[in-house]
Formats: structure tokens, C-alpha cells, sequence
């Protein structure tokens, strides 16, 4: 099967690695030591069970009898490998700033593995998400294999990897259960188009990314389309901090109900997004509370509430959008500009480059709006959305005293039930307060070939393979 | 001869040391790139630890003294996102551009010529009105649409040619020909003018009335009084080339320098960016300076005091 996708990882090595596409390669043949299930629960993968003996100490029983593609055997000391490399300060992966609690882990013996932590971790489950186990020795002593023949335990075995050109991969014998599928090449073809194009010619069996605009033209010709919601949030922050109108959650909840989110979807994303209820995650996502209902379209009371504000006649505002970062971010700046102008509200859009919005992103240097796709996958756990709206985040998108009580308790919380609880209350939080216009997750846009029918997509990106119809 | 490759040379370097000092200020100029290499929920701790390790909280000059005395070991230090010496990176990528563009300017020469010369032979003629009529169209043409249009005719809906990439000769073939058309619309116009005014001159007037055929005319004496101009055109055209196969190589995803560059101004890997300026700086530099040595070959005039 050969897959088109528009950018490749970096690298063999994934702890270098920020970006969510690469998981559609690197799911094929790493895996982690905890799944997650399609609530955001943590479901076993290479370790079967876990528990918490102390809010600082974890304790890890791995899977047995499971061998890397090299022929090393995967056991605690190779686990133990994984995790002081990404934390290595000599390696630099960036990735290891994830793991900066965790303090020793120790193999107890084979299959069990002891990970002390130096705070308190709640969200170790979701950040092992990040942590691919990679071969020790064959990263450890022989590297120039590992670049051109990254070993892992996955269902799926690299037999070469071009730099920016191809993967291709080969059914391996795994824990996993036998795939369909004999072999993968997963192609970089970083134009829209010509990946289209690829796929209607027959050269590619599936296509990452196609273009909304495209899916009635690909349907037309008698290929299938699917849409997976992925673990980003396309959301609009409005900040609290630089003195502004914003400043005032009257204000805030006007700005929500004069934006139509399912206007925007259908005109914008092709109707094909998920919307988000109120809070920064789907369904998907660990924290998600399903009792929060976003705020309604209604431009009437929004008028009215900026009267009661005390600006009934609206005010000016500058917005910040990047450009073809996220999915259609800047057709959606424009569109809620529009909309917001309707309750008197005249945006000043500020279109920025990647490289720009960054900068200003982490410097807190950002218009007092933003559009933002927040992203919680691979750890599918609202953790990283939170942390966004922190007083002592770079970002300085807020500065809640409050907030970060709730936030404070969500990282403590070790118990399962009772920090989804807390997750939920800082969720409601944010609801209340209107930190944000929670707009839709983002959707991965798919486009197969015959071959390639009955693949399903997770919302980190990867592919699942299981119901093929071939 | 010497003293000529001597001074050549000497200047050569210097345009090198003036082209990577510009790529290496205005990188750092745009910003730091730190942001672009630490998670989505970094914490300010953390972006300046990873802002320290990369060196990017330096003053300018160190970072500059640093860039000088790496460069000297010819060490254009590790890309900052594929961690490999950012210069094997370009090495690698380079045969793929040095291929297409070889290939593009072939085409571009032999399109381009030969158009150029019938027309200009029939001045006025239906011929010289299409042959100019379509070099104006192929220099208007976006390189990008042409590309596409070109997928979507011949890959997709008539199955002759592979859509992209880079495993087969065929491979080869878009690419070359999308790039090829609009300098071929080049070559031909200069041709025709330049082949016009020559054919007026009196010295081809003087062959006609020797008795020699047109052709001969035409092959012996007047193309060689356009050839230094085909030259330099030539030259200009590969240097365009190899820097602006960009938007072909991203289309066609074909695996040259031009693509390595995007992506790593893209993502600011200022590295990647310093090296692949270099090389197609180098390779420029060599273009012109091979086709100032072909003026003293063409044109006996040249070199004589």
C-alpha cells in the first residue's frame, strides 16, 4: 500500500520530533507503553497494567515475550534506556522537557519497571505518549544503522529510510496481532495538488490531507473520502493580560455567541469538523466533561451583554491569524471578523507567517485575539490546553490566581477518577470564564483508493489497519 | 590564462564570504528560530534552556566569530532539525537539482534555438507570429499551474507519465519539460531578435553572395555571432535554475536543494539554509566564471588586450 502524506518526521529518532504527523510513520512501527482508548482513557500496549504505590512513585508491568525488529529483547532495562536517553542532557532531545518530573526509573527486574517522579505526575499516562521505544542497542552502538533502519517493536519494520522522499516498511512479526498488509511506502509529497493528483492517477492507494475543496471532486470519480477528528482544537484565545476590553467576561461570552461555529464549519471546513462543546477537547480527550454545552449563536444577546459591559457600541480590536498553519485559520479570521462586526465589533486581522506567530506566540507578544489549534494528541489529555491558559506560561494568554488552583489540583490528582473530576471543574472553569471561542477539532482529511478501504484513522494522525477490506 | 583563472578565483571567494555573511545576518535578523524546536506548552524555563543549548542567546558577533571559525574547518555545523552535518544534507540533495536543471536547460536550449532561428529566418511569416506568440505565453505562465495542468493531463488522465517523485528516468520528464518551457520561451525570443539584427549585418550579406547555401549562412556564421549572448543566458538561466527549481521541485516532489531550501527557511534551520545558500552560490559562481572562459573561446577578440 503507498501513502502520500505532506510532510515526513524528521528523523528516525522521535524524540526530536514536536509535529503530529509524523505519527502517521512513526505509529507504524514504535509503540509506547500505553495506548490510548477512544475516550482518552490509557489502554495497555507494551506495559499490560500499572499502579500508583505512591503519589510519586508508579510502578509498570510489561508485556512479555515481545522482541524489537533487530532481535533485541524489549524488557524494563530497555524501557529504563528510553527514558534516561530522552532526558539525557548530553542528547538534547526536545521532546525531553516532557519529562522533566520524572526523576529515577529503575528496572526491577525484566518485566517491571519503577518510575519515580519528584513531583507529583498525574499526566505521566498521557506524556508516555511521547516516549517511542526504540531499540537501546542498536541506538545505543550501532546509529548508522538506526538512521537508515530504525528499530521498534510495531507491527510494521523500516527497510529504508530516505530523508524527506520515502519510508517503506514491511509487515514484521510483532506482538500485534498478523497485519493485511505486506508492505507500506509512505511517500513525501509536500504539494496539495500533486498529492491529489497522485491518488487519482492510482500511484498512491491514500492521500493525507486532501484539500476540502477537493472532496466532491475525489468523491465524483469514485474515490472515498474520511474525516477523523484530530487532537487539535482550532480555538480563538482572547487575552486577559494586556489591558483591553477583553478584560471583562460580559465581553468575552458576547464575543462567543456572535461567532456561528456551525456557520463556519459548513461554510468554511466543508461541514466535515467536529464541534467543540465549550471546552478545549473532544470527547477523545481525557478531562473531557459532557455536561458542558457551548455557548449558542445568538448576536442579540450578545449585543446585549456588551451593553451591560458598558461598550454598546463595540469597540476595535486587533487579531493576530496565522497563515495556512492550521486548516482554513485564515478564511476563519475573516469570517468571525464579520460576524463580530455584526455586534459592533471591528476586528483588525494581523496576518502572520509561521515563523512570526511563533515568535510572538512564545514570547507573549500575541494581538489580545489569536487563533491557536491546540493540540492534546498524542496524549488525547486536556494537560496541555490547560497549561496554555497558566499565569506562568510563556504565552500569557491569562492570569487567573484561581484557574491555576484548579489547574495545580488536576496535576496532583493521581487517582484516575478523581483527576478526570478536576479536569472536568477546570474545563467548567474555562467555560464559565470564557477564556477562549472553543471552535471545532481539527479534521484529518483522507482520501483512499481501492486498496486502502476500511482504514480508519486515531486522531493523533495514525493509521489503523485492522479493517481492511482487502 | 593563469593569472586571469588566478583573479577569477580570488574573487570567487570573496563573492562566497559576502553571500554566506548576508545568509548568516539576515537568518538572525528574522527572528530565533528556538521557538520552532520546543513543545507547544513549553514552559519560559525550558524555551531558554533549549535557547542556550542551540547558541541562540549569544550576541550576534560571538555567534558570527563562532560561524567563522566552524566555516574555516569547513564545518557548516548540524541542520537543526534532521541532526546531520547540514552540508551532507545539501550534498545529497545537489545531483537531483544539478540533474533536473541540466535536463530544464537541454530542453530550454534545444526548444528555444532552433524556434528562435526559424522564426527569425521568416521574419513577418505565420511562423514567426506563433513562435513568438508562444514564447510570450511560455514566459507568462506560472511555473506552478504549468506543472499541475501538465500532472493532470499526462499523469492523470492519460496514464503516460508518473505524477512525482524521483525513482524512474520518467520520473524525470515533467519536471524537466515544466522548467524547460519558460526559459526555452527565452532562448527563442533572444534567437529571433538576435539572429534579425545579425542576418541584416553586412558580412552575411557578403556569404549569401559568395554562393554559400542558407544554411551554412546561418550554422557558421550568424548562430556564432548570437552564441556569446546564448551564453550568458545560459549561465543566468542555469543559476535561475538551480535556485528557482523550488516550486517544480515541491510540486513534482522531486529531491533537490530547491526543496531542502524551503523547508529550511520554513522552519529556520539557519544551518541547512547557510549551506544550501553556499553551494548554490558556488555553483553560480562557477556558471559565470565557465562562461566568461567560453567568450575567450567563441569570440577571438576577447583576451586580446
Amino acid at each position: 500500500m503507498t501513502v502520500a502524506v505532506g510532510a515526513m518526521p524528521n528523523a528516525p529518532d522521535p524524540d526530536n520530533e514536536q509535529s503530529l504527523l509524523a505519527n502517521a510513520v512513526y505509529n507504524l512501527f514504535y509503540d509506547t507503553l500505553v495506548a490510548k482508548d477512544p475516550t482518552g482513557n490509557s489502554v495497555p500496549s507494551l506495559a499490560l497494567s500499572w499502579t500508583n504505590d505512591s503519589p510519586t512513585s508508579w510502578t509498570f508491568k510489561l508485556r512479555p515475550n515481545v522482541v524489537f525488529h533487530d532481535g533485541e529483547p524489549f524488557n524494563a532495562q530497555a524501557v529504563k534506556y528510553n527514558f534516561d536517553r530522552i532526558r539525557d542532557p548530553v542528547v538534547k532531545a526536545s521532546n525531553g522537557t516532557r519529562f522533566t518530573q520524572v526523576d529515577t526509573v529503575t528496572a526491577v527486574d525484566d518485566l517491571t519497571l519503577r518510575v519515580d517522579t519528584k513531583t507529583p505526575f498525574a499526566n505521566l499516562l498521557g506524556t508516555l505518549a511521547w516516549l517511542r521505544i526504540k531499540a537501546p542497542k542498536q541506538l545505543a552502538e550501532r546509529p548508522v544503522e538506526f538512521a537508515s533502519t530504525p528499530a521498534g517493536t510495531g507491527p510494521f519494520q523500516v527497510t529504508e529510510w530516505s530523508q524527506n522522499n520515502r519510508v517503506v516498511l514491511k509487515a514484521a512479526a510483532s506482538w500485534h496481532p498478523a497485519s493485511k498488509v505486506a508492505n507500506i511506502v509512505v511517500r513525501h509529497v509536500p504539494d496539495d495538488a500533486t498529492r491529489v493528483a497522485s491518488l487519482q492517477a492510482g500511484e498512491v492507494d491514500l492521500a493525507y490531507a486532501v484539500p476540502i475543496e477537493q472532496i466532491d471532486a475525489l468523491k465524483n470519480v469514485g474515490l472515498s473520502i474520511v474525516t477523523a477528528p484530530l487532537g487539535q482544537s482550532m480555538v480563538i484565545e482572547m487575552r486577559t493580560v494586556p489591558d483591553s476590553p477583553l478584560k471583562d467576561v460580559r465581553v468575552r461570552k458576547a464575543i462567543a455567541e456572535a461567532i456561528d461555529i456551525e456557520g463556519i464549519i459548513d461554510g468554511l471546513v466543508g461541514g466535515v469538523a467536529r464541534k467543540l462543546d465549550g471546552q478545549p477537547g473532544g470527547p477523545d480527550a481525557f478531562g473531557y466533561d459532557p455536561s458542558i454545552k457551548p455557548y449558542p449563536y445568538d448576536p442579540k444577546d450578545a449585543k446585549a451583554l456588551l451593553a451591560q459591559a458598558g461598550v454598546p457600541n463595540g469597540f476595535s480590536i486587533d487579531y493576530n491569524t496565522s497563515v495556512g498553519r492550521y486548516l482554513k485559520d485564515k478564511e476563519i479570521s475573516e469570517a468571525v471578523a464579520s460576524q463580530l462586526a455584526e455586534v459592533g465589533i471591528r476586528v483588525n486581522i494581523q496576518p502572520l507567517e509561521s515563523g512570526v506567530y511563533l515568535d510572538r506566540l512564545f514570547s507573549g507578544k500575541m494581538a489580545p485575539m489569536f487563533d491557536i489549534g491546540l493540540t492534546y494528541a498524542p496524549d488525547m489529555d486536556l494537560d496541555n490546553a490547560f497549561r496554555v491558559e497558566t499565569t506562568s506560561n510563556p504565552v500569557q494568554q491569562w492570569a487567573d490566581p484561581q484557574f491555576d488552583e484548579l489547574y495545580q489540583q488536576t496535576t496532583q490528582a493521581m487517582a484516575i477518577d478523581a483527576r478526570k473530576t478536576a479536569m472536568q471543574k477546570a474545563s467548567a472553569y474555562l467555560h464559565d470564564q470564557v477564556a477562549a471561542v472553543y471552535l471545532f477539532q481539527i479534521p484529518g482529511v483522507y482520501g483512499l483508493g481501492k486498496k486502502a478501504n476500511g482504514v480508519s484513522f486515531r486522531p493523533d494522525y495514525s493509521m489503523l489497519l485492522d479493517n481492511l477490506s482487502q | 590564462m593563469g593569472r586571469f583563472l588566478l583573479a577569477r578565483t580570488a574573487r570567487l571567494v570573496l563573492v562566497l564570504w559576502g553571500v554566506l555573511t548576508l545568509a548568516f545576518l539576515l537568518l538572525r535578523l528574522s527572528g530565533d528560530p528556538t521557538t520552532l524546536f520546543v513543545a507547544q506548552d513549553a514552559t519560559q524555563a525550558q524555551v531558554e534552556q533549549v535557547r542556550h543549548q542551540l547558541g541562540f542567546d549569544q550576541p550576534l558577533i560571538v555567534q558570527y566569530a563562532w560561524f567563522l571559525g566552524r566555516l574555516a574547518h569547513g564545518d557548516f555545523d548540524r541542520s537543526l532539525r534532521f541532526d546531520q552535518p547540514a552540508i551532507t544534507l545539501v550534498w545529497a540533495a545537489l545531483p537531483y537539482t544539478l540533474e533536473l536543471s541540466l535536463v530544464a536547460l537541454a530542453i530550454a536550449m534545444l526548444l528555444g534555438i532552433p524556434g528562435g532561428a526559424v522564426a527569425a529566418l521568416r521574419p513577418g511569416s505565420v511562423i514567426d507570429f506563433v513562435a513568438t506568440l508562444l514564447a510570450l505565453v511560455g514566459q507568462s505562465i506560472p511555473v506552478f499551474w504549468l506543472g499541475i495542468l501538465l500532472i493532470l493531463l499526462f499523469s492523470v488522465q492519460l496514464r503516460w507519465l508518473p505524477v512525482s517523485g524521483s525513482d524512474t528516468p520518467a520520473h524525470l520528464v515533467l519536471p524537466a519539460v515544466t522548467l524547460g518551457a519558460f526559459f526555452a520561451a527565452r532562448f527563442a525570443q533572444l534567437t529571433r531578435s538576435g539572429l534579425v539584427e545579425v542576418l541584416t549585418e553586412d558580412y552575411v550579406r557578403t556569404a549569401h553572395a559568395k554562393g554559400l547555401r542558407a544554411r551554412t549562412v546561418l550554422m557558421r556564421h550568424a548562430l556564432r555571432n548570437v552564441a556569446i549572448a546564448q551564453v550568458t543566458v545560459a549561465a543566468l538561466t542555469f543559476s535561475a535554475l538551480l535556485g528557482g527549481a523550488i516550486v517544480t521541485e515541491t510540486i513534482f516532489a522531486w529531491p533537490g536543494m530547491g526543496r531542502l531550501l524551503l523547508d529550511a527557511v520554513n522552519s529556520r534551520d539557519y544551518p541547512l539554509v547557510q549551506a544550501s545558500v553556499f553551494v548554490i552560490a558556488l555553483f553560480v559562481s562557477l556558471a559565470n566564471l565557465l562562461a566568461d572562459i567560453s567568450y575567450g573561446v567563441l569570440d577571438p577578440r576577447v583576451g586580446r588586450g
